[in-house]
């Protein structure tokens, strides 16, 4: 009965778990992937202040949320956001827009390649 | 590749502090794991128990060694797997027929000090891997064999025909007077006092004993009490 009671509250968090970071994560990763297209579209509509203002904001938005997204996904797989995200301060300071333009496809490619490899589908569970 | 040569040399120590406190959690979790399953050796393993010893030992050595692994991914097959084996043995006490298909079922190979072949055939074993098994219990004529039984454990055992069986006290109409299980009262200098509370003696009883025997219990090594109340006493070497 002991033993019962362990199994039932392990296999309860393991399930909370892995509901409630999943939905964290989807949320989390299209807050980021949105805020990351605000930027490319203002960049596009030739507004470069805006546009540095959004990249400072994904800036914080990539700070506050990826704690989480390491705790699920191998750190392999958002070195490449890090990496992206780390300079875009210099860039801004430095007012290199087309570069900076760059950076925010690389973060968006990789954020959204992020959800869909953590979609539940036949090729992701085999 | 970040920053510079001074941020490289703390982020080496931050990566072995990683790995340190990695491997205390999954120390601790697998300590854990073996402990809520039980006590048995590999040896002893149902099937279903060997294949959860494996997959635990796996899950829980690749985040150890791979910082870039989240150790959650560790962690929940970790859980997982513990609440699957426990599931399954008490799934296993309630249904036969569960019982039969994850633990499978023992087989008779010898009977009467012939070979089951078809048995042996099904179960793909040889003559050389039943002979072994005998020799393993002291038995090196199949015709001593009553029954010799495949378990779900892989160990076969093995019953004698009568003639074969040693000579038991029953069989000589003895009458032999039940000590019961020696019970360690003192070991290394200190009384164990969980054992007395299962022993049918009191701790005064104990008390007693030491004084009436004079024992200094700083100085033994083990003292055990039968069911009769017979003491034994290893008294502790002396120190050069």
């Amino acid at each position: 009965m002991k033993r019962g009671v362990i199994a039932t509250v392990l296999a309860v968090i393991s399930l909370f778990f892995c509901f409630y970071t999943s939905y964290e994560f989807k949320a989390s990763l299209e807050e980021i992937g949105q805020t990351s297209q605000n930027a490319l579209k203002l960049f596009e509509g030739k507004k470069e202040d805006e546009f540095a203002k959004e990249a400072n904001l994904l800036i914080e938005k990539w700070e506050e949320k990826k704690n989480l997204i390491e705790v699920i996904v191998t750190h392999d797989e958002t070195d490449d956001i890090e990496l992206a995200v780390e300079e875009i301060p210099d860039l801004i300071k430095n007012e290199d827009y087309e570069v900076l333009y760059e950076k925010c496809v690389e973060i968006k490619n990789n954020i959204y390649h992020l959800i869909s490899s953590d979609k539940i589908s036949l090729g992701n569970v085999f | 590749m970040r920053g510079s040569i001074g941020k490289i040399k703390v982020k080496g120590v931050f990566l072995l502090l990683i790995i340190l406190i990695r491997t205390i959690i999954l120390y601790l979790l697998v300590v854990l794991t073996v402990r809520v399953m039980g006590k048995r050796q590999i040896g002893q393993m149902q099937p279903a128990e060997l294949v959860i010893t494996i997959l635990i030992s796996e899950v829980a050595v690749i985040p150890m060694q791979d910082k870039d692994l989240p150790l959650m991914a560790s962690v929940i097959p970790l859980f997982i797997l513990i609440s699957l084996e426990i599931f399954s043995s008490l799934i296993s006490m309630k249904s036969l027929k569960f019982r039969s298909v994850v633990q499978g079922n023992s087989l008779i190979i010898i009977r009467n000090g012939e070979l089951d072949q078809a048995q042996m055939k099904k179960l793909r074993l040889t003559v050389d891997d039943v002979l072994e098994a005998l020799r393993k219990k002291d038995v090196f004529n199949i015709k001593m064999v009553e029954y010799a039984i495949l378990e779900t454990d892989g160990i076969m055992t093995v019953m004698l025909k009568p003639e074969f069986r040693p000579v038991i006290n029953s069989d000589m109409k003895l009458e032999i007077k039940d000590t019961g299980f020696p019970r360690v009262i003192v070991s290394d200098g200190k009384i164990i006092k969980s054992d007395i509370i299962d022993c049918e003696i009191t701790q005064k009883d104990v008390q007693k004993i030491i004084k009436k025997n004079k024992i200094d219990i700083e100085k033994v090594m083990l003292m055990t009490v039968d069911k009769n109340g017979k003491i034994d006493v290893v008294p502790k070497e002396n120190k050069k």
